[in-house]
């Protein structure tokens, strides 16, 4: 049971692989976005899966935390790459 | 008796684990090999979703049954991916369709140029929306999609001289 947790936590560590192989090597911003979001999501499952291997609890708040931080930075990034800021100012004027 | 359900909700929760594994390395797979933003997006949003739901669901069982404690965090997890994944990648989709990344050149349909162009909205797309629309006119305007339209859109987009690279 145990070589098979083991085993997985191999192959998510194959998928982060070639998810940094898009980030490297996309051609367009938007190819790295969607890589880098598919690696923070495979983060907290790794991170899950080390948590039921060392049958410990400790991790599991890491896997909401992993889960949030990619969501977030995923919603920055495309916005940023569409309007060209992340926040949106009431009107241009006016710094954030 | 006990003892043997819990083993096999245990191997069941094992299984689990590793099919999720399977599907995000699938879903690696397929954002390496595919040709477009578009189709790449569509590999990691779905099946690195499910690969996700997958391993969280096998962790939350296996520590059910094995410590008898049932992780709030896992399953506020769970909830958590499946609502925000597809709307990360709707979002990653749609901006990149703005900021103008080009479509496949084997891609037959950009419904979002279209709506845009009837909305009246311009700045949506760039070249992308360009291969459609000089592939537009030669059609009837108001035709459904036709399983023969692939053929005349691709006739449609060499007539222009600046397209035939594409």
């Amino acid at each position: 049971m145990q070589t098979v947790l083991l085993i997985s936590m191999m192959l998510l560590a194959l998928a982060i692989g070639g998810c940094l192989y898009r980030v490297l090597k996309g051609p367009s911003i938007a190819d790295r976005i969607a890589a880098l979001d598919t690696i923070g999501v495979n983060v907290a499952a790794e991170v899950a899966i080390a948590g039921a291997y060392t049958r410990s609890t400790a991790y599991f708040e890491l896997v909401l935390l992993m889960g949030i931080l990619a969501f977030i930075g995923t919603v920055a990034l495309a916005r940023y790459m569409e309007r060209g800021r992340v926040l949106d100012a009431p009107d241009d004027s006016t710094p954030d | 008796m006990l003892q043997t359900i819990q083993l096999l909700i245990e191997w069941l929760s094992v299984l689990l684990i590793l099919l999720g594994a399977l599907l995000s390395v699938f879903s690696a797979f397929g954002l390496i090999r595919l040709p477009d933003v578009y189709l790449r997006s569509h590999a990691a949003t779905k099946s690195a979703t499910l690969g996700v739901l997958c391993v969280l669901t096998g962790v939350f069982l296996y520590f059910a049954s094995s410590m008898q404690t049932a992780s709030m965090n896992i399953l506020l997890g769970i909830v958590f991916f499946f609502i925000t994944a597809p709307v990360a990648g709707h979002l990653n989709g749609r901006a990149a369709h703005r900021s103008g990344v080009p479509l496949w050149t084997g891609s037959i349909q950009d419904e979002l140029a279209d709506a845009a162009k009837a909305a009246g909205v311009p700045d949506a797309g760039t070249s992308g929306a360009a291969m459609s629309d000089s592939a537009k006119p030669d059609d009837m305007p108001g035709e459904p999609p036709t399983l023969k339209e692939p053929s005349e859109q691709q006739s449609g987009r060499q007539e222009p001289p600046g397209q035939k690279e594409t």
